[in-house]
């Protein structure tokens, strides 16, 4: 697996270095892997990419963890609620449709252009994922695992945290997980178009200065930042995760 | 009498449809470490009413009795085994079977004790540590069985607890329910809608009618134990219940097969050991 995967970018990168070096392509459009390697080291040991780095951080967890809760809160709201879930469950829906970027000049006009509107955006794209996958994990525990239980005496707060949660775990997993990746999906175009310092702005200096060195640096870094959690976290746990709940009987 | 069914009837309403009498005026009783079969046709209730005594569902009108208590909903005092094992994933056998134990005032060292007699007399000490989806039908049913159990229940339920397992692990796990039964004295509510079944497992059997259920008749079988499948006793016993049975099962078969039935009628001859319609 890892052999496989370590062979296949090694290959990405040769071939890339052998673009550059015949200079099909010219080389402000695109640099050598090396440059933009160096690029990305003096950047990260300079500081100034690594406090980019940190302030996008910052934000993506603030505001994924609120769309966690958030989304939680409404998808079991909408699961007890069939009122609430034929009324705001259909507005959400709808609003859900138009790419929560498209949000931000009216956003912006309100809450000005700080910290909050990006992650208000944050927000928007990421709890989707997570109302739908808590409604639907609810809903589709077995009955009788809830009813065996109950049998046995568990209710209410004691049946939830024992029962109820941990059957739901897989689904709430993969809402988890696709949150995440909206989740940076909104944080990058929000930082595009705001002022604060962040990876997004890192990549629009690149073009500002017309040093494509840079945005490739910066991309590589938002695809390793994303992609590294998404592999070693979420992977790891849903690998496990699956194995054992597949024969939920 | 450890038990008592009183004049307990159900009906289920669903929308845009007639309501669906299940139960109707169902009287029982179980004493002390009895094990007691239910023995109908598909759909007659028999779920319907383990789930009531449960305390799962509620019944229109009747009452359940249970140590001359009432019962008004789900407690540990009766613990339930499904058709599916409805073990928690999560959990390994051990954990499983010490999960009811959590709510008690047993120390984690009861705890561990407890379980482990019990994985012990379902003969599951190799698997303490797997987990359900390692196993296979019938020991996921072993470990529901231990789970159960160990919450030491004034009765155990059991809603065909072998039904979905295959005809030969289905006969040990009968012996099995025996060796625990004498072992443990458990009083047992077993329902079920294999004759054979019923009748080499239960002191007692209520046989009910089809849907809307009711207790058409209560069989005493004295055969001593354990049972043997080729024990000719059994066929005196199912012999007497057969017909009785059968004409339920007709019901059922002529109210689903509607005017078909009459064409299929000649052919219509079942082996003694049958599953009663839950697969027709
Ligand atoms: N929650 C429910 N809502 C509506 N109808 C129901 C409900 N539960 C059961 N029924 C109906 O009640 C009838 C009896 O169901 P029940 O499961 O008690 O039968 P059963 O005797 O256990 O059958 P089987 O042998 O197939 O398990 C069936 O016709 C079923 O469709
Ligand atoms: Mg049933």
């Amino acid at each position: 697996m890892l052999l496989r995967k370590t062979v296949f970018f090694c290959l990405l990168i040769a071939i890339w270095a052998a673009i550059s070096k015949l200079a099909v392509v010219p080389a402000e459009l695109l640099p050598s892997p090396a440059r933009v390697a160096s690029v990305l080291g003096r950047g990260i040991f300079s500081g100034s990419l690594l406090y980019d780095v940190g302030a996008s951080l910052r934000r993506i967890l603030v505001g994924y963890g609120m769309a966690s809760i958030f989304g939680f809160l409404v998808g079991f709201a909408l699961l007890k609620n069939s009122f609430l879930k034929e009324t705001l469950g259909s507005l959400l829906m709808w609003l859900q449709t138009i790419p929560s970027i498209a949000y931000m000049p009216l956003a912006a006009l309100w809450f000005g252009t700080g910290e909050g509107v990006v992650l208000l955006i944050i927000v928007f794209a990421a709890s989707w994922p997570i109302i739908i996958n808590t409604e639907d994990a609810f809903r589709n525990i077995q009955p009788n695992l809830v009813n065996a239980a109950r049998t046995m005496g568990f209710r209410g707060w004691n049946l939830f945290r024992q029962v109820q949660l941990p059957a739901a775990f897989p689904t709430l997993l993969a809402g988890l997980k696709l949150s995440w990746a909206f989740s940076w999906r909104a944080l990058i175009a929000a930082e595009l178009l705001s002022e604060g310092r962040g990876l997004g702005q890192a990549l629009m200096a690149g073009k500002e200065t017309n040093d494509m060195a840079i945005t490739i640096a910066v991309l590589i870094l938002i695809a390793l930042l994303a992609g590294l959690v998404d592999e070693v976290v979420f992977q790891q746990v849903e690998k496990r995760v699956q194995k054992k709940w597949e024969t939920i009987s | 009498m450890k038990v008592i069914i009183e004049d307990v009837s159900k009906k289920f309403f669903r929308k845009g449809k007639e309501p669906t009498e299940v139960l109707s005026r169902v009287n029982l009783k179980i004493e002390e470490g009895e094990l007691v079969s239910i023995l109908g046709p598909s759909g007659c209730g028999k779920s319907t009413l383990l789930n009531i005594v449960a305390g799962l569902i509620k019944p229109d009108s009747g009452r359940i009795l249970v140590n001359g208590r009432l019962v008004a909903g789900p407690a540990s005092d009766r613990v339930v085994v499904f058709q599916e094992a409805a073990l928690f994933p999560w959990l390994s056998v051990l954990e499983n079977v010490e999960f009811g134990l959590r709510l008690s005032r047993y120390s984690i060292k009861e705890r561990r004790e407890t379980a482990l007699k019990f994985i012990k007399m379902v003969h599951l000490s190799k698997f303490v540590r797997a987990y359900p989806y390692e196993l296979s039908g019938g020991m996921k049913q072993r470990v529901a069985i231990a789970r159960a159990l160990a919450m030491d229940p004034e009765i155990l339920l059991m809603d065909e607890p072998f039904g979905a397992l295959d005809a030969q692990t289905r006969r040990i796990m009968e012996m099995e329910l025996q060796e625990i039964w004498q072992e443990t004295h458990k009083t047992i509510l077993f329902v079920t809608h294999n004759l054979r079944e019923a009748v080499s497992l239960s002191d007692r059997i209520y046989l009910m009618t089809a849907r809307p259920g009711t207790v058409k008749g209560n069989y005493t079988v004295v055969i001593s134990r354990p049972r043997k499948e080729t024990d000719i006793d059994l066929f005196f016993v199912e012999n007497q219940i057969h017909a009785s049975l059968e004409e339920e099962v007709e019901k059922v078969v002529k109210e689903e097969m509607g005017i078909d039935y009459a064409v299929t009628k000649d052919g219509f001859l079942l082996p003694a050991d049958r599953n009663l319609g839950s697969d027709i």
